[in-house]
């Protein structure tokens, strides 16, 4: 059997253009040895949702820095769950005040990345998750 | 000027003796110093490193004279400072009109308008699309209703006012002259600058809508009514900052907006316009980043390569049309989440760049920059910052003061050398329009933004407080910061239903239909009939629409 | 950041359920059978209940495979082509093959997001995948995906791969009808035009037609093919002016039809079955050898011919 391939997806649903972190983000989880697949920019939750589905990936990384993380992240656990791949993990990264975190996780997210928080720390954690690799520190 | 023969050859033995030696002992921290740009640096530079051919007069002159290296106007600062303008705007009109009073009461000399993403986008505040997203980063504007309130109590024939807009900044400007005129003051005295650069939306900003031909003509139709309507608008500010800020070097950074600003010259020039009529009014937007010199220098070569441009390139006659006047915001990308307060540091080395550089108006960032909008407080020091330059370091008391020093002069040559080279490149395919289709500037911006985080990840490119001299305890918590509004898309949506019953709906449908008739014909300058749709209270959205049923939608292509 | 998470667990689908829901065409049970396939998880019941019911199906699926030069505008083609057919409410299907990288295992898989802008939409699916674990060029995943998609009822089934070399040919192994795309200007067409790939494929795309250079591609392109005994017509588009893109549509159509009312349709796609019989081979092969090699002791004093031989016969190959 080949190795188990981590495959993820970054997606950038709202209207925010900014793109340089979810670009060199990507590069950078390549280079974790994932296999990652990039929405662009300005899709709605059903689009990130349906690309998640037909990709079949283990996280989708999404990442919004114009503030419609609270409207717009919940939608797109919403429509994986109408899929049926609720089993999916979804991470958010981006512009995300402390006080956003509990609130997103309450709904359905299950790690948030913040301001600041290097990449490294994402890949790690996809490795614990998906892998059941333990990361040193 | 002493020997160049001669200080060459006691440059050779400096180098071989004393300096060998120190470094056999010392050894550098690098091997070898570089500038992101690809630039070597060299340990020291003399009157000798600069070419053979190097000529005061031909690359220098004076200031206010071709080829303006030295500066733009022949006082510079000694006459007045650069406009202090902080980027601003959030929620609904009423909270940035009050953000607005309060930069000018503590001294800010310009406005800048932040809209939200919507209205970049040209949907109204009610569409699907907005949902989280209404006066989130900006200000959210669906009519001209919403702009009169934007400004009011603001004097619109004594300040000058840029705004952030591009696809739809016809439509905005249309709305500002209509402000103006609907509070009794001409649009011949109204002064300011809609962004309306959308060739860099495509690559680096992501606020485009409508495919290159199309845009390409709502801006020259802009740019020709200013022209003849609205003297003393800059109908363009054509943007390097944000290229800059997706991740490219500094020499990309000048050379793909001077490769885009050539690309809306040759528009307006082929739409029959003398490119004196109108180029004194293009103006230029840059960032201005952490390497000191570097910064310096490229704000010098940009002057210089640009008056070559409109002169050589287009036969430009008058010496305005030649001068590069550009706006600059410090590095937003440079900020960190980490340890807030060391921005406040980053930012005034960078403006000071910025004002040696000679800037005609400046934005300084906030230390809370990384995290979410300016607080009152964040945006205050940032202000302040320029405040204390301008009337407390003397830098603005000579004209490029830092002109003659030998590394600045030798690097303003390299960086107008390669910037050149780039722009070779992009008229052999043909121009910055199909060097986008291509994905090619894209694909440039990418690579040099994916190198500069590698650096930062193996620590070569040192952040202070990120990947050195990082505090373990750091509570960031402690920082109060901006919120937005959650119900200013409740109010918008009320405002734009109130709208809706109150205006004459007949009267806007017939000027929607004449503007698309309007936009059918290439030849049929726009801008009129977008003026008499705003008039009547047609909104954004809608006159977007009409525009995004003729021209279509663009989707450049993603590269990454 | 470090908050503990309870783990979720990836969804379980069994063989079963995976064939049950993909030939409704279930976007979960087609995506989770092309992962089982890529990562060698499907065991050989499961492919060949899919293999016996496309056999049986009465309407088959035109498979398209679309090769070029790194781009030359494959994806942006396949995007418009996508559009015009979802339009005349066909359901498409999609398979593209990037690179990756040698070093890591890890990829970036750009293709879809040329087409991301048609989604969400239940007819049109889209499937991306590295070129990791392939021996030698030559991968078999690709092979029983594209069969995959047959069983989920697609009209049009397009393949969209790179390189220059073994996996153009492969592909036109794969496809009832593959397409060469040039464009103009790019360096690699030459290489393409000399590698033989033109008597192989069934049409020239002419992509980039809008631009100014195009017409100088086109003369060096009919030098070439002037040599070449009955060699393909070329087409010419604009993907990205969407220009020639239902004249395309109507020419692959036709070809199909033409192919299959002559039985070529049929002879290829028996040769396709054979040659992903080979394909099977070389690759389980292969791993073999590729095993056997990084294992194997040195002794420099034995020629490795000996050694291969010997090994072989040992492995029951009648060498
Ligand atoms: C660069 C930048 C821009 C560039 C964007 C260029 C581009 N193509 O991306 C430009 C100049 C165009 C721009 C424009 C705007 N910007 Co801006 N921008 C920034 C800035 C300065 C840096 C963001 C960045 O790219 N950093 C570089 C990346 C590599 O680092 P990073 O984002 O910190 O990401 C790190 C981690 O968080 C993590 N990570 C992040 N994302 C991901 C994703 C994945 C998959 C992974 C694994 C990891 C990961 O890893 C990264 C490396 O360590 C931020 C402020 C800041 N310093 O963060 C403002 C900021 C995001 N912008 C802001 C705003 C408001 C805007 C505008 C909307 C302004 C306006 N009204 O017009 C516009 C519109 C843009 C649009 N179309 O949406 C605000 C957002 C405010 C908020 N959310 O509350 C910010 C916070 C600035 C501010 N304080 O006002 N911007
Ligand atoms: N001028 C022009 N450019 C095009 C056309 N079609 C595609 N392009 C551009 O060509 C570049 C490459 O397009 P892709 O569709 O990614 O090419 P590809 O062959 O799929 O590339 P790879 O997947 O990397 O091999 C993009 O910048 C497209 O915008 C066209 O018809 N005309
Ligand atoms: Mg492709």
């Amino acid at each position: 059997m080949a190795d188990r391939v981590v495959r993820v997806l970054v997606g950038k649903p709202g209207l925010d253009g900014h793109d340089r972190a979810a670009k060199v983000m990507a590069r950078a989880l390549r280079d974790a040895g994932f296999e990652v697949i990039y929405t662009g920019i300005r899709q709605t939750p059903a689009q990130v949702a349906q690309t998640a589905v037909q990709e079949d990936v283990d996280v989708v990384v999404l990442n919004n820095l114009t503030g419609a993380h609270l409207e717009v992240f919940p939608l797109v656990v919403e429509e994986l769950k109408k899929r049926g791949r609720d089993d999916i993990y979804v991470l958010a990264t981006g512009v995300i005040p402390f006080e956003d975190v509990e609130l997103l996780k309450e709904k359905g997210i299950d790690e948030v990345f913040g301001p600041g928080t290097g990449p490294i720390h994402i890949i790690n954690w996809i490795k614990e998750h998906v892998l059941g690799e333990k990361q040193g520190e | 000027m002493e020997d160049r023969k001669k200080i060459l050859q006691v440059k050779e033995d400096w180098l071989s003796t004393d300096y060998a030696k120190f470094v056999a002992k010392v050894p550098e921290r690098k091997h070898p110093f570089m500038l992101d740009s690809g630039i070597e640096i060299n340990p020291l530079y003399t009157p000798a490193d600069l070419d053979e051919d190097w000529s005061y007069l031909e690359r220098l002159g004076f200031p206010g004279r071709y080829p303006f290296t030295r500066g733009v106007y022949p006082t510079m600062y000694r006459g007045r400072f650069w406009t202090m303008r902080q980027y601003a705007g959030f929620g609904t009109a009423e909270e940035s009109n009050q953000r607005f009073k309060y930069l000018l009461e503590q001294g800010q000399t310009g406005l800048s308008v932040a809209f939200d993403l919507p209205t970049q986008l040209g949907y109204d505040s009610d569409h699907d699309l907005a949902v989280g997203e209404v006066g989130k980063v900006g200000v959210a504007i669906d009519s001209v209703e919403d702009m009169h309130v934007l400004f009011d109590g603001i004097p619109l024939d004594k300040v000058s006012t840029s705004m952030t807009i591009n696809a739809p900044a016809a439509i905005l400007l249309a709305m500002y002259i209509v402000v103006a005129e609907e509070k009794g003051i001409d649009r011949k005295v109204l002064r300011g600058t809609i962004q309306n650069d959308i060739l860099k939306e495509y690559v680096a900003r992501g606020t485009y809508i409508f495919p290159p031909r199309p845009s390409m003509r709502l801006i020259a139709d802009t740019i020709m009514f200013c022209a003849e309507e609205v003297p003393k608008w800059n109908p363009i500010s054509i943007s390097g900052y944000h290229i800059r800020e997706s991740g490219s070097t500094a020499v990309q950074e000048i050379a793909f907006t001077l490769g885009d600003a050539i690309e809306y010259v040759k528009t307006v020039i082929e739409k029959g316009m003398d490119v004196d009529k109108f180029a004194a009014r293009l103006s230029f937007f840059f960032a201005s980043h952490n390497n000191f010199f570097e910064e310096i220098a490229k704000f010098r070569a940009a002057r210089r390569v640009w008056a070559k441009i409109m002169k050589e390139k287009f036969g430009a006659q008058n010496p305005k049309s030649m001068m590069l006047r550009f706006h600059t915001q410090t590095a937003g990308s440079t900020l960190t989440a980490q340890q807030p307060l060391n921005n406040i540091v980053r930012v005034a080395i960078q403006a000071l760049a910025a004002v040696i550089g000679g800037t005609q108006s400046l934005h300084t960032n906030s230390y809370d920059e990384a995290l979410s909008l300016p607080t009152e407080e964040s945006v205050t020091v940032a202000l302040r910052t320029q405040q204390i330059i301008a009337y407390e370091s003397g830098v603005a008391d000579v004209i490029d003061g830092i002109g003659g020093s030998y590394y600045v002069e030798k690097l303003t040559d390299e960086i107008e050398k390669k910037v050149w080279e780039y722009l070779d490149k992009i008229e052999k395919m043909g121009g910055m329009v199909p060097a986008i289709e291509e994905g090619y500037i894209q694909q440039e911006i990418t690579d040099a933004a994916y190198q500069y985080y590698k650096a930062v990840a193996d620590g070569e490119k040192v952040v202070v407080g990120v990947n050195k001299f990082v505090d373990p305890n750091e509570d960031l918590t402690k920082f109060h910061l901006h919120r937005a509004d959650p119900t200013v898309r409740e109010k918008q949506v009320k405002k734009l239903k109130e709208l809706r019953e109150k205006r004459d709906n007949q009267k806007v449908r017939k000027l929607l239909d004449d503007l698309r008739k309007a936009a059918e014909d290439e030849n049929t300058n726009l801008m009129p009939y977008i003026i008499e749709a705003v008039r009547a209270r047609a909104t954004l959205g809608e006159i977007t629409d009409v525009l995004r049923e003729v021209f279509g939608e663009y989707r450049p292509p993603v590269i990454f | 950041m470090r908050n503990k998470v309870s783990k979720k667990k990836r969804l379980v689908l069994t063989e079963e359920e995976v064939f049950r829901r993909l030939i409704k065409g279930d976007e979960v049970g087609l995506a989770r059978a092309l992962s089982m396939i890529y990562r060698e998880e499907a065991s050989s019941s499961l492919l060949s209940r899919i293999y016996a019911y496309n056999a049986e199906k009465k309407e088959k699926a035109k498979i398209i495979g679309i090769t070029g030069a790194g781009g030359v505008g494959k994806s942006t083609l396949i995007s418009v082509l996508a559009e015009t057919l979802l339009k005349e409410d066909k359901r498409v299907g999609v398979i593209a093959v990037d690179p990756s990288s040698p070093k890591t295992g890890g990829a970036l898989l750009g293709d879809r997001i040329r087409l991301q802008h048609l989604f969400p939409n239940s007819n049109l699916f889209f499937r991306s995948f590295s070129s990791r674990g392939m021996v030698g060029g030559i991968n078999p995943f690709i092979f029983d995906a594209v069969s995959v998609l047959e069983a989920a009822s697609f009209d049009y089934i397009i393949v969209e791969t790179l390189g220059i070399g073994q996996d153009e040919i492969d592909i036109v192994h794969m496809c009832d009808l593959t397409a060469l795309v040039i464009a103009p200007g790019l360096g690699d067409d030459v290489q393409f035009l000399k590698s033989g790939v033109i008597e192989l494929v069934d049409l020239i795309v002419m992509n980039k037609a809008d631009l100014p250079t195009a017409s100088k591609t086109v003369g060096i392109l009919n030098s070439y093919t002037r040599m070449v005994e009955n060699h393909p017509d070329i087409v010419k588009v604009s993907a990205s002016k969407k220009q020639g893109i239902r004249e395309l549509i109507a020419y692959i159509d036709n070809k199909w039809c033409e192919l299959k009312n002559t039985g070529q349709l049929v002879e290829r796609r028996t040769t396709r079955w054979k040659f992903q019989v080979g394909n099977w081979m070389r690759y389980i092969v292969g791993k073999k050898i590729h095993g056997f090699v990084e294992r194997g002791e040195v002794k420099p004093k034995t020629s490795p011919y000996e050694i291969a031989i010997s090994t072989l016969r040992e492995w029951g190959c009648e060498v």
